[in-house]
């Protein structure tokens, strides 16, 4: 025994010397643990109070940064889905004090991850060390984001993504969900100075570079931070959304009368930032240099031509739940007790693709395959995806038979014709089992609740509901694709959309702090949770209510059109698709509003 | 005639021995080539001893304390500083009219605020142990030394001694001797190795009185400044100049009054606009 430990204690001896001495050890890095006091020596006025509406001075936003803030209403924040919304990774630093540990793996002591924790609506933060990769550009956004660090010399580099969308600064000024937030730590003794680079492509002209400072406070009591959502202002109709017309808010120069800020400066803008500007603030008709702004047009949706060539992503979603992504809409895969179900089956094409990916996920039978709607990139697939699965043999009935396809009857309507005619469709793709009443069950280890969504993005949508798993999966009346594909020639209406989304809203319900909890699996786009579901709402709804403010002061159709009254959501949602654009979106409100107002 | 020490173990190496020795000939063999390469003659000189760049010239960008910066803010407007009464008190009583007829439009250019000004910066070396940095908003100059300074201060710029910011450079093993540094004379045992990060720290003091912010907000004689100079390179080609400044001065300050200045690297000399001092 004593040999034993003599050589185990000379081998450890060894490791640590070779460690110490050896040219190879990892570079030192600077300890950042400990408890941090914020120092509000800059901005106070902007972190503390907050700064007066329409004051954006010093802010690089773009034309849909501006727009977007201007719509900007307080009052959202009285609305039980936005008031536990927390500070966002690119916004801890405006307020609270914060604790900074790290995390080591035990055997190797190297530094895994640091964490960090804001005192104020309590976010905690993990910066990852330990190379890991990115999820998925599939996988759901949260609002601290998937943050990755790198030690240069004494400066710790962060770099975050997968953000939700979330503001900066509490008058509407949004980074979007395609924003990216670069960070360097640098500790100089007991100070801690935190830069952080906001990128945006859809609401940002350049970079948004900001500073703040901490200082080592060993003596402070962190304390937690509860939130309960509750209905604060009563007698408002669901799915009410407060907003202005953007070119209508009545604020957008408070600041100007009120802090004597130059009407030349306050909509913000990137040449705002920099000293030339000081000659315009003294001279309003002087020249300054223009900023190149930061151009961008929305993502394309993905080619549906080389479909050989595109292979099938799937994600876990939550416990029994998986999300496949192809060319079309997005399918949802329940693996039950004994069988598997499916929502949507994409294009014929991708159908063994689909079946093979389902087989990499369960071996289980595939039982059923539940359409959302009719349109092809959920049913198309249908017949070889049934085909690769079947229905239990049920007594007195005999043979096997493929899966069964669900759907609301208004689908097999759609794709069906009376007979005597041609069908749009082949039959094989039709729905075998329909229902018409609001809601259908079925049952795989959880129970399963189909409802329908009377005219949203059609006549015939059904929304999924895995009950737990907490899932739902939405079909096309959601999509963080594009803007919400309303088929009125199919029964599909703008305010069944938004009926819809708010129903999804009201089924749903987050973890804590308006995250996580219930999933949901779009029709497009990637996995969200109630707080995504409520960004694309409030989306729609002021998009409606713009919409509206227009058809009111009498504009045509096309002076609606060219008004633009998507602007600041096109960068984001304004991809054009085969068969829908923004000006497409735009005529069919505009058609559904001026219809209702007859 | 040659006495035998008596061996208290066998001599014959055993495998285990064997491999022993050969871990420590190879962690040696290791070392003693790692500190080959680090026989390098320590810098000559601060310019030489540069862990970083910092000279070229630099853009301010104003995206915090806006109201403050860009314009001149309102007499008695003391936002975010931890102003005592005393200082409040003077700040009360600005009057840029006789800062102009007494010749001190300076005062707000001085070193605790001359880089919170919407500027351009020129930073370049004077000679081998003096960094300059220029701004072209109030033509100020400040010179930071790395060795004895040439200026007494006194003025709005005081006198700035540099340093390059080190690690603490602590190492237990040189303590015990068994460090191979220790081990090669090239360093007493216990004797702190710091190494530079990539941080320059300037500490200013002597300051003519001046203003902390363009409406007055005042510094007294007592005060001394601290400054960190840090550096980013962004994957997409920019590069910021970080500045954190501490002011800590006893007459007029609260608490220590500590903000961040960032500065863009510009890749020409354009924009340079060579503007005197304004009082207003």
């Amino acid at each position: 025994m004593k040999h034993s430990s003599n050589t185990s204690l000379l081998n450890a001896g060894l490791v640590l010397l070779v460690g110490i001495v050896c040219p190879c050890y990892v570079m030192g890095q600077v300890d950042l643990s400990g408890d941090w006091t914020l120092l509000m020596h800059e901005d106070e006025a902007w972190r503390g109070p907050g700064p007066e509406l329409g004051e954006y001075e010093g802010l690089p936003l773009n034309a849909a940064g501006k727009m977007r803030a201007w719509s900007w209403n307080a009052s959202i924040n009285t609305l039980p889905e936005h008031q536990c919304i927390p500070l966002p990774a690119d916004d801890f630093t405006d307020f609270g004090n914060i604790r900074i540990w790290k995390e080591v793996d035990p055997a190797t002591q190297r530094v895994i991850a640091w964490h960090e924790y804001t005192e104020w609506q309590a976010q905690e933060r993990v910066i990852w060390m330990d190379s890991r990769p990115r999820p998925s550009e599939l996988a759901a956004h949260t609002w601290q984001g998937f943050s990755t660090g790198k030690w240069d010399r004494n400066e710790l580099t962060i770099q975050t993504t997968h953000l939700k969308e979330a503001q900066y600064e509490r008058v509407g000024t949004y980074r979007s969900d395609r924003g990216t937030l670069t960070e360097h730590w640098i500790r100089h003794g007991n100070y801690l100075t935190i830069m952080l680079i906001i990128s945006d492509p859809v609401y940002l002209a350049k970079p948004l570079v900001r500073t703040r400072q901490y200082a080592l406070d060993p003596d402070q009591t962190m304390r937690g931070y509860n939130c309960v959502p509750t209905a604060e202002i009563a007698g408002r109709r669901p799915g009410y959304v407060p907003d202005y017309i953007p070119w209508k808010n009545p604020f957008k120069l408070d600041a100007v009368t009120r802090y004597k800020v130059p009407e030349v400066a306050v909509s913000g803008g990137p040449e705002t930032m920099y000293p030339e500007f000081v000659a315009k603030l003294k001279n309003p008709n002087a020249r300054v240099p223009e900023i190149a702004e930061t151009r961008t047009s929305p993502t394309a949706a993905p080619p549906t031509s080389n479909l050989n060539d595109l292979s099938i992503t799937a994600l876990r979603v939550q416990r029994n739940v998986y999300m496949l992504h192809g060319a079309g809409a997005n399918i949802t895969v329940q693996v039950g007790d004994d069988s598997v179900y499916v929502v949507d089956s994409e294009f014929a094409a991708l159908a063994p693709k689909i079946v093979a990916a389902i087989k990499q996920i369960t071996n289980k039978p595939l039982r059923y395959v539940i359409n959302t709607s009719f349109d092809a990139d959920h049913t198309g697939g249908n017949a070889e995806v049934a085909k690769a699965g079947n229905q239990i043999e049920m007594y007195p009935f005999g043979g096997e038979t493929p899966a069964t396809i669900v759907a609301h009857e208004n689908v097999l309507k759609r794709m069906s014709a009376p007979t005597g005619q041609v069908s749009p469709v082949s039959d094989s793709l039709w729905p075998t089992e329909t229902y018409a009443t609001p809601q259908m069950q079925l049952y795989n280890g959880e129970g399963i609740q189909l409802i329908h969504e009377r005219a949203a993005h059609t006549d015939g949508d059904t929304i999924v509901y895995f009950h737990g798993s907490d899932v739902i999966s939405s079909g096309d009346i959601f999509s963080t694709e594009t803007y919400p594909v309303i088929d009125r020639k199919n029964g599909g209406t703008f305010s069944g959309i938004l009926q819809s989304l708010n129903h999804i809203i009201e089924l749903s319900i987050p973890k804590g702090q308006q995250e996580g909890g219930t999933y949901i699996v779009p029709g497009h786009g990637r996995i969200c949770d109630q707080a995504d579901v409520v960004n694309y709402r409030d989306m729609v709804t002021m998009i409606g209510h713009r919409i509206a403010d227009l058809i009111a002061d009498g504009k045509t159709l096309e002076q609606v059109v060219a008004a633009q009254p998507t602007m600041d959501f096109d960068g984001r949602y304004g991809a054009p698709t085969p068969n829908w654009t923004k000006d497409t979106f735009i005529e069919a409100v505009y058609n559904e509003l001026k219809e209702s107002k007859k | 005639m040659s006495a035998v020490r008596p061996s208290l173990v066998s001599t014959r190496p055993t495998g285990r021995r064997r491999r022993i020795g050969l871990t420590l000939w190879l962690c040696l063999a290791v070392t003693g080539l790692h500190a080959q390469n680090e026989k390098t003659v320590p810098p000559a000189n601060a310019k030489a001893a540069a862990p970083i760049d910092f000279t070229g010239q630099w853009v301010s960008v104003v995206t915090e304390d806006w109201r403050w910066r860009m314009v001149t803010p309102a007499k008695g407007d003391f936002t975010s500083i931890p102003l005592n009464q005393a200082g409040q008190k003077i700040g009360d009583a600005w009057d840029p009219a006789k800062d102009e007829a007494a010749g001190l439009q300076c005062k707000a250019y001085a070193a605790p605020n001359i880089l919170r000004m919407p500027e351009r910066l020129r930073i370049s070396w004077a000679d081998d142990d003096t960094l300059k940095l220029e701004t072209d908003t109030g033509m100020q100059t400040r010179m930071f030394y790395f060795k004895e300074p040439k200026s007494k201060g006194g003025d709005w710029q005081g006198v700035s001694q540099a340093s390059w910011e080190l690690t603490t450079g602590y190492n237990f093993f040189s303590v015990m001797g068994i460090d191979n540094n220790v081990q090669s004379g090239r360093q007493a045992a216990g004797q702190r190795v710091r190494k530079p990060t990539s941080s320059l720290t300037v500490v200013t003091t002597n300051i003519r009185p001046g203003y902390i912010r363009k409406n007055g907000v005042p510094f007294s004689d007592k005060a001394v400044l601290t400054e960190y100079f840090d550096r980013t390179n962004e994957s997409n080609g920019d590069s910021w100049l970080v500045v954190t400044s501490i002011l800590d001065d006893p007459v007029y300050l609260n608490q220590p009054f500590v903000i961040t200045t960032q500065f863009q690297k510009q890749t020409d000399r354009s924009g340079w606009n060579p503007t005197p001092c304004s009082a207003r």
